[in-house]
């Protein structure tokens, strides 16, 4: 669990926001020029991060809720 | 309890992250690019393979999130992996970006809807499918930029909620309608002489265009 916590949980957060932002920087300089063929590749981007962000809010919030159960019964313990 | 909600926000978080594996195609696809891409796809699958063999053998538990009925069989993510390097391998990428996307955000979304009821979410789950084929194939001739969404839509609903023993659904919900475009591909080529795939949708990033 710990090995998740630590290098697997921030991957998943933080991998569909860099290659989100890759695909929409280079759609969005070929959109810009003119060129609409890249128009589905924004959409793309645009749907994954929505995608990813719907399922990380709660996965995030529930990492929070656990963490302040630990620390609470650490408090007890040690009181 | 909160480590329960963790282990299932992580499953559900694992599943839509799946979705980035279509940043395969930001790579080149000319020269030495095209061999260490394809080498990379081949060595995570059998890792991963090898790391659940290991796995199961042990009794190890290894990994977080896992069901209790993937405990002595391959995780469910190692079928998707496995669905995701077929696509990637074998198809092209007008077919297999809108698998590999759908299957990854509709099966936690479908589990979520199913929550409200089953008619939500194949409702749903038919909607999301077809809303992701559109934006690839909106530019296949037509009437097929509409017939092959609709037709990979239904593939993706009945691969999700038709349970097999044998077969993982992220494998068939990948697969299935990745077969039937291309069957529908061929017949088409076959009969009428026309190509309906639609135009690439992601051009590698730097190099060369393929």
């Amino acid at each position: 669990m710990m090995m998740e916590r630590k290098f697997v949980i921030p991957l998943i957060v933080i991998l569909p926001f860099l290659v989100s932002a890759l695909m929409i920087c280079h759609s969005s300089e070929a959109i810009a020029s003119g060129d609409t063929k890249f128009l589905g590749e924004l959409s793309l981007a645009i749907i994954i991060l929505l995608g990813n962000v719907v399922f990380q809010i709660p996965l995030l919030k529930a990492i929070k809720t656990s963490l302040s159960c630990r620390e609470r019964a650490e408090g007890k313990r040690r009181r | 309890m909160s480590e329960d909600q963790v282990s299932y926000w992580y499953r559900r978080a694992l599943h839509a992250f799946a979705s980035i594996f279509i940043a395969y195609y930001l790579l080149p696809d000319h020269g030495e690019w095209s061999v260490v891409k394809k080498i990379a796809v081949i060595l995570s699958i059998s890792i991963f393979t090898a790391l659940e063999i290991y796995r199961i053998i042990s009794k190890r538990n290894l990994l977080f999130g896992l069901r209790d009925y993937e405990k002595n069989r391959f995780g469910s993510y190692l079928y998707f992996g496995i669905g995701a390097a077929v696509l990637l391998l074998l198809f092209e990428q007008q077919i297999s970006i809108p698998c590999i996307v759908s299957a990854s955000l509709i099966d936690p979304v479908a589990g979520e809807m199913r929550k409200r009821g089953a008619l939500y979410a194949y409702a749903l789950s038919v909607t999301l499918s077809f809303a992701i084929f559109l934006v690839v194939w909106y530019n296949s001739p037509s009437p097929f930029s509409i017939i092959v969404p609709l037709i990979a839509a239904l593939a993706i609903t009945a691969g999700e909620f038709k349970k097999s023993k044998l077969l993982d659904d992220d494998l068939v919900m990948q697969i299935l309608p990745a077969v039937v475009i291309a069957i529908l591909y061929y017949l088409v080529m076959q009969i009428y002489g026309i190509s309906i795939l639609p135009d690439k949708i992601i051009y590698p990033i730097f190099g060369v265009d393929a």
